[in-house]
């Protein structure tokens, strides 16, 4: 063994003292375990906060002014604030704050909402912001409607979901909003008879104001009688159309009822929007959970809650559930956890049976399961929870994690063959193998280290993975180190015989191995060469794997987003998610189709009434496998003209919710002071990009015209009658916009009094022109006010405060190439004083993120390979591994073209877990050769006893990682689906990489060394 | 021969047979060209036809002109007719009563019965030539003045109807002192009128003479002739416009009052100048950057043509300008027809 041997520390000769650090670590492992919440995607902790602000039926400009202007001023004066941009149109706004990365996202979340509070008095009155973290989307986790049976009203429904249901989902602990929307408000609704108005002389206003003075509930005091003090209310409060109806209104002749006057009903306030199931109204609920919540336990109440309140609905109404994250949790859960827990099961039956069935091999299937629980305390602590990133992360690892401990037992095992003592053996085996142990482990998780510098929604998926996988390998290493030899020595484990089998079996493949090496070393340039080809081969096959970016696995429902052109109509708009709910109801695999059309001021929904979703729940028994055929055929059988289509799924939808807020790509932003103007430019700015051809997909959407009725006093005819325009506005804004005049306390919903014309949207331009003002006598609005359809844009935007219209594209060169370009467009456009043009986007970050990626992997290269070079002094091993990294690809990419199973991004960093896997097995393998040889065994037979001595950890390495992988490579489980890629990649990679670090690397040392031991003999 | 004839006749059938399922297979089913064709958008081929301006506006039935009586002397008032009551000519409204007007009546009485006796005492005088001519022909003056200040006093202490109408108002009560010159009652003297106001460019076209209707809010329509137009512009700015109904008998007079009362109001609605206008069916319009448009069929395919659209009737709304007889309209889906390739230059926000 060559110098003597150090004294082994009594530290380590403590049983108790390490019992008790493993009991403390298995008691928080399973703490954690118990505690670690299960969720289908990564928690967001953008500090970026998202305002919402419904106000139906206002335009971009009255948005801006009535709600825009009074927000920013208290928003940009925050602290930490990074940009603010906001977008109006369509009686919605959307102001996204964006914060420094210092900051956390809850503060960031409290600073905005104190804005609010401050702006709130010059906000209209019906205008409610809500502030939520961007990313909140994701935690809409269920999504419920109502089947309406004929005769009842959608409005009873709502109203009664309201009073009962909406209180009890509330309570539920984790839920953090729930919305009900479809029907509008209950109301007693007074429509003015315009008629009757004029024939008694009574404007709206007045009505308005008489309806107004009737609801009183006001405290007035109280008296002491009876040795009480009896508190006094005053209250009249008219819930009845009846009382209603006899409210007096001050005529020019004396009080007139207001039943004369108008027409009292009570109904539901009509919305801007609708929800429909099946091609009939319906109501919806929607339940948010709170950031960090569980899923399951959630999604599990809501549904009880729900069975419980039934009854409280109108008779023959029933629950029908359109989506339940719950689910897709509980499955992925279910399924991965069993995949996990099978894989074990046949890495440990594999260990057992190539090496028997002695103590160390209890010791080194416990190491197993102890590394995964580490690995997951390990995340927990660090804030982490198990969803499909984390968890594709463990189904890699289960089978690495044997990896070190067979290294660590087979070191141990040899050192006691040569005749160690028990704990002497212990020592220098594990002393031997510590250094390319780290080294393996180290070299492995410095591949992952660049992904945890990648930021943005790419950083979403890959610092947990990134995270997971380290942990684990860390985690293993850890017990491998620990764990077997300590416990190889405190339960006196003796090598033990393999089950014959096991050792025919073994013995056979190292015989093929062998006579594939030799094959090999003749020719080991052609055998290299070869390896290439194959790898370029296999690339180009690469076009057949499908590929989807994002895995999620059948949540047996399709969510088809629709779009009108802008402006169009309700009406337009129901007749043609009608049509469309008709034609997929005729689909044999749907079973229903829920439609939401625009967005109810309950909610954080942003479509305007031209767009919205339809979700297409499937019937059960639909594989995985034919979701993208089947969101094809949806598509195909929805297709209509001037409708714009695209299908998803729902988590998809709400992760696309989530990042909304996120500038696009690459922008060009019209900055300006009239809004006229800026449309002008950007049309003409549009007209000239479009030449470019390093510009495509441009895109005009702010810009795109709608049309507007402008209602414009005439200065000279309000002062012939003496109004003001503000007058003016106080006897058309109930009658055409409507107006809530009062709430009435009701139970538990309070009950609107709202006053508009019956049939205000359906009224003509010429009607609308001889609505009747009051002024010395009647003159219609057409004499008072011009009224005339102008053209204006879709939304506006505002940039840090500035007004803007943005313009979208999509570049295909370098980014600095791409602007050059635009500008030498732009070169001649004459633009008014205070009109600019600027570029801007993620697309910048972008670029800066991939070249920090760049950095950061060339950085993560250079210390692998200074890592390598200090371990083997020189530059031929190193060379040689460094041939991992193209070559490692080759076995998965051929699995997953031979198996047909597509792609995603755990699939993609799949790939890079290679890498480390085929880096591993060679240091391990060239570090035995290393030491033979300095041993002074000649090159070739120090190769072959390498390979003899490594071959069986290696292959046993291979096989038990590809036995943890099986389940989910095979496709057991729905949930386990979009792993499926991950643990084909794997798969292949592993057995290509076991094949190339026995054969072709230590091939291509030996010739290469001959080559230099040569060159040292010349010299 | 016969018996290989008929074999080769019943080896023909099914062979015959045969290729006519093949044929038929063959065949193509009428999917694509002909569910092509059918789900083409239909079209409407516009023709030109003259199409009435109609000029509504909000009417009310007023009387024409009402006459305010009131009391000439003081005095209390008595049998005072009602409200909304009808009169005829002549009839009694009111009498006035009370101390004032019994000592006016006892006052002109007295001043009567005093120049009566006057003048019988001349008459006696001058058979005994103790009063001249002239003497008596004063006091036969005096006589006859006073009997006529005491039929005024009588007649003015009567309110009577100066002609057939009806009681709008009265001002007063049974038993109320009032003085001279007091409103007491208003009458309407003359069947009411349609007034109606109309404004701007509409109610230049306006003549005597036009015809229309006007539906009250209680229901029915009834025929009415434009009777006068005033050229002033009244308190709303609009010009009045006096109407009156068409009748042609008794009979539909008198089914006609319940109607045509005081303070009924509702629509009117004139029939102007005739035009030629192109009907269209109201879905086929599109409004677009703040423009009309319909979509027209041509052989190199649809159109867009603006068009200037005009009144509605019902589901047709009549273009004034922009089409030509005989252009083919596309109606089905021509919104979203017209929307086709709207990908092109908008992409949802997703």
């Amino acid at each position: 063994m060559g110098a003597a041997a150090r004294p082994i520390p009594r530290v380590l000769m403590r049983p108790l003292l390490w019992a008790m650090v493993l009991i403390a670590l298995i008691g928080y492992a399973a703490y954690a375990f118990v505690h670690i919440p299960t969720e289908v995607l990564p928690e967001f902790d953008f500090p970026q906060i998202s305002v919402f602000v419904h106000l139906p039926g206002s335009t971009a400009t009255e948005l801006e002014s009535l709600v825009v202007y009074p927000l920013e001023g208290q928003i940009l004066t925050l602290p930490d604030l990074q940009g603010v941009r906001s977008k109006m149109g369509d009686g919605v706004v959307e102001i996204d704050v964006r914060f420094r990365r210092s900051t956390t996202a809850e503060e960031d979340l409290q600073a905005v909402n104190g804005a609010i509070d401050r702006a709130r008095g010059q906000l209209p009155a019906s205008a409610n912001p809500l502030a939520q973290i961007m990313g909140n989307a994701i935690n809409e986790v269920a999504d419920y409607t109502v089947r309406i049976p004929t005769g009842v009203s959608p409005a009873d429904v709502q109203r009664a979901v309201l009073a009962y249901v909406a209180p009890a989902l509330r309570a539920l602990p984790g839920v953090q909003f729930v919305n009900v929307y479809g029907a509008g408000d209950e109301a007693l609704w007074i429509q003015p008879d315009l008629g009757a108005l004029r024939r008694y002389g009574v404007s709206v206003a007045a009505i308005a104001a008489a309806v107004r003075s009737q609801v009183l509930l006001k405290p007035a005091g109280y008296t002491a009688q009876g040795h009480n003090d009896v508190l006094i209310e005053a209250r009249h409060l008219p819930v009845h159309i009846a009382q209603v109806e006899a409210i007096a209104v001050p005529g020019a002749d004396g009080p007139i009822r207001l039943g004369d006057l108008a027409r009292v009903v009570r109904e539901a306030i009509p919305t801007h929007n609708a929800v429909e199931l099946d091609g009939r109204r319906s109501v919806a609920l929607t339940v948010i959970k709170q950031p960090g919540a569980a899923t399951t336990s959630v999604t599990t109440e809501v549904q009880a809650t729900l069975q419980q309140t039934v009854g409280e609905l109108p008779h023959g109404a029933r629950w029908v559930r359109i989506y339940d994250q719950g689910h897709i949790v509980h499955i992925i859960g279910v399924d991965l956890g069993r995949n996990l827990l099978i894989g074990m099961a046949l890495a440990v039956a594999v260990l057992f049976w190539v090496l028997g069935a002695g103590r160390g091999i209890w010791v080194l299937a416990f190491s197993i399961p102890l590394s995964l629980a580490l690995a997951i305390a390990t995340l927990y602590f660090t804030g982490q929870n198990l969803n499909l990133m984390t968890l594709g992360a463990l189904t890699v690892a289960v089978g690495l994690l044997a990896d070190d401990a067979i290294i660590v037992l087979e070191s141990i095992y040899h050192q006691w063959e040569r005749g160690e003592g028990h704990w002497e053996g212990i020592w220098n085996g594990v002393r031997t193998i510590v250094i390319p142990d780290i080294t393996g482990t180290v070299t492995n998780v410095s591949i992952y280290v660049p992904l945890l510098f990648v930021g943005g929604l790419v950083g979403l998926f890959f610092i947990p993975f990134s995270l997971a996988m380290t942990f684990a390998l860390l985690a293993s290493l850890l017990v491998s180190v620990t764990l077997i030899p300590l416990g190889l020595g405190f339960i006196q484990a003796r090598p033990a015989a393999a089950t014959s089998s096991g050792r025919r079996a073994l013995e056979q493949v190292r015989h093929w191995n062998e006579r594939l090496f030799n094959l090999v070393a003749r020719g080991p340039r052609l055998s290299l060469a070869i390896t290439f080809a194959v790898l370029l081969l296999s690339l180009v096959g690469l076009v057949l794997v499908p590929i989807n970016f994002l895995p999620l696995p059948n949540e047996g429902v399709l969510l088809e987003s629709f779009t009108l052109p802008p402006g169009s109509s309700l009406l337009d708009t129901r007749s043609t998610v009608n049509e469309m709910t008709h034609r997929l109801l005729a689909d044999p695999v749907v079973a229903h189709v829920y439609a939401r059309i625009g967005s109810s001021a309950a909610t954080t929904y942003t479509e305007p009434s031209y767009a919205g979703e339809m979700m297409v729940a499937l019937k059960p028994g639909v594989s995985v496998n034919a979701l993208d055929r089947i969101g094809q055929r949806i598509q195909r059988e929805s297709k209509l003209p001037g409708v714009q289509l695209s299908v998803d799924t729902p988590t998809i939808e709400r992760l696309g919710e989530s990042l909304s807020g996120l500038p696009q790509p690459f922008v060009v932003h019209i900055f300006g002071a009239k809004v006229s103007e800026m449309r002008l430019l950007a049309q003409e700015v549009t007209a000239r990009l479009r030449s470019i051809p390093a510009l495509s997909n441009l895109f005009n959407n702010d810009g795109y015209p709608v049309t507007q009725l402008q209602i414009d006093p005439r200065a000279a005819a309000l002062a012939a009658y003496g109004l003001t325009p503000a007058q003016l506005y106080s006897q058309i804004g109930p009658l055409l916009n409507g107006e809530v005049l009062a709430q009435v306390p009701q139970g538990n919903v309070p009950l609107d009094l709202y006053i508009r014309l019956g049939d205000a949207p359906h009224t003509s331009l010429g009607a609308l022109s001889r609505l009747p003002i009051r002024t010395h006598g009647w003159t219609p609005l057409g004499e008072l006010a011009r009224l005339k359809l102008v053209q204006t844009p879709n939304q506006i935007r505002h940039i840090a405060g500035a007004r803007a219209l943005d313009i979208l594209a999509t570049p295909t060169g370098t980014l600095g190439g791409t602007i050059a370009a635009a500008h030498r467009a732009l070169a001649g456009l004459k633009l008014p004083p205070g009109y600019r043009v600027t570029f801007g986007g993620l697309y910048a970050e972008l670029e800066r993120a991939a070249l920090g990626l760049l950095l950061a992997a060339i950085a993560a290269f250079v210390l692998m390979v200074g890592i390598l070079m200090l371990q083997f002094e020189g530059l031929l091993v190193p060379g040689l591994l460094l041939l991992e990294i193209p070559l490692a690809v080759t076995g998965g990419t051929i699995a997953l073209i031979l198996s047909g199973v597509g792609l995603n991004v755990t699939g993609i960093i799949g790939f890079l877990t290679l890498i480390g896997i085929g880096l591993r097995h060679s240091i391990v393998l060239l570090d035995r050769a290393k030491q033979n040889e300095a041993q002074g065994m000649p090159v070739e037979h120090a190769v072959r006893e390498a390979i003899q001595v490594r071959f069986r950890p290696i292959v046993l390495t291979a096989v038990t990682a590809m036995l943890g992988m099986l389940p989910t490579a095979l496709g057991f489980g729905q949930g386990a689906a979009p792993e499926q890629g991950l643990a084909v990649v794997i798969l292949g990679g592993l057995a290509w990489s076991a094949i190339r670090s026995t054969n072709l690397i230590p091939a291509l040392y030996l010739h290469w060394r001959r080559r230099q031991l040569a060159r040292q003999r010349r010299a | 021969m016969r018996i290989a004839a008929r074999r080769a006749r019943d080896a023909l059938a099914p062979l015959l047979l045969l290729c006519g399922f093949v044929a038929h297979a063959r065949t193509p089913a009428p999917s694509a060209a002909s569910a092509a064709a059918g789900s083409e958008a239909p079209t409407i081929t516009v023709r030109a036809q003259p199409v009435a301006q109609t000029l509504r506006a909000y009417g009310e039935v007023r009387p024409v002109a009402v006459m305010r009586m009131s009391a000439v002397e003081a005095g209390v008032v008595q049998r005072l007719v009602l409200p909304g009551e009808r009169v005829k000519g002549g009839q009694v409204l009111a009498v006035l009563g009370g101390p004032q007007a019994h000592s006016l009546l006892a006052q002109r009485q007295s001043a009567l019965r005093a120049a009566s006796i006057q003048l019988a005492a001349d008459r006696h005088k001058l058979a005994a030539q103790l009063a001249t001519r002239q003497t008596l022909a004063a006091d036969e003056a005096a006589y006859a003045a006073a009997r006529g200040q005491l039929q005024v006093a009588v007649q003015t202490l009567t309110l009577r109807a100066p002609a057939r109408g009806q009681v709008l108002a009265v001002h007063a009560a049974d038993g109320e002192q009032v003085a001279a010159g007091q409103l007491i009652l208003t009458l309407q003297t003359r069947r009411p009128w349609l007034s109606a106001t109309y404004y701007g460019a509409q109610a230049l076209s306006l003549h005597p003479g036009m015809t229309g209707r006007f539906q009250p809010v209680s229901g029915g329509a009834i025929p009415v002739r434009v009777k006068t137009v005033s050229r002033a512009l009244g308190p709303g700015g609009g010009e009045q416009v006096g109407l009156l109904p068409v009748l042609h008998g008794r009979r539909e007079s008198a089914a006609l009052a319940p109607s045509w009362r005081s303070g009924q109001w509702g629509t009117v609605t004139l029939v102007g100048p005739t035009r030629p206008l192109f009907a269209v069916p109201t879905r086929a319009l599109i409004l677009d950057r703040a423009r009309w448009w319909v979509l027209v069929r041509t052989p190199r395919g649809d159109r867009r043509q603006q068009v200037v659209p005009g009144p509605t009737r019902g589901w047709m709304t009549y273009v004034s300008r922009g089409l030509k007889p005989g252009e083919q309209v596309v109606v089905e889906n021509a919104f979203l027809e017209f929307h086709r390739g709207i990908s092109q230059r908008y992409t949802p926000p997703n």
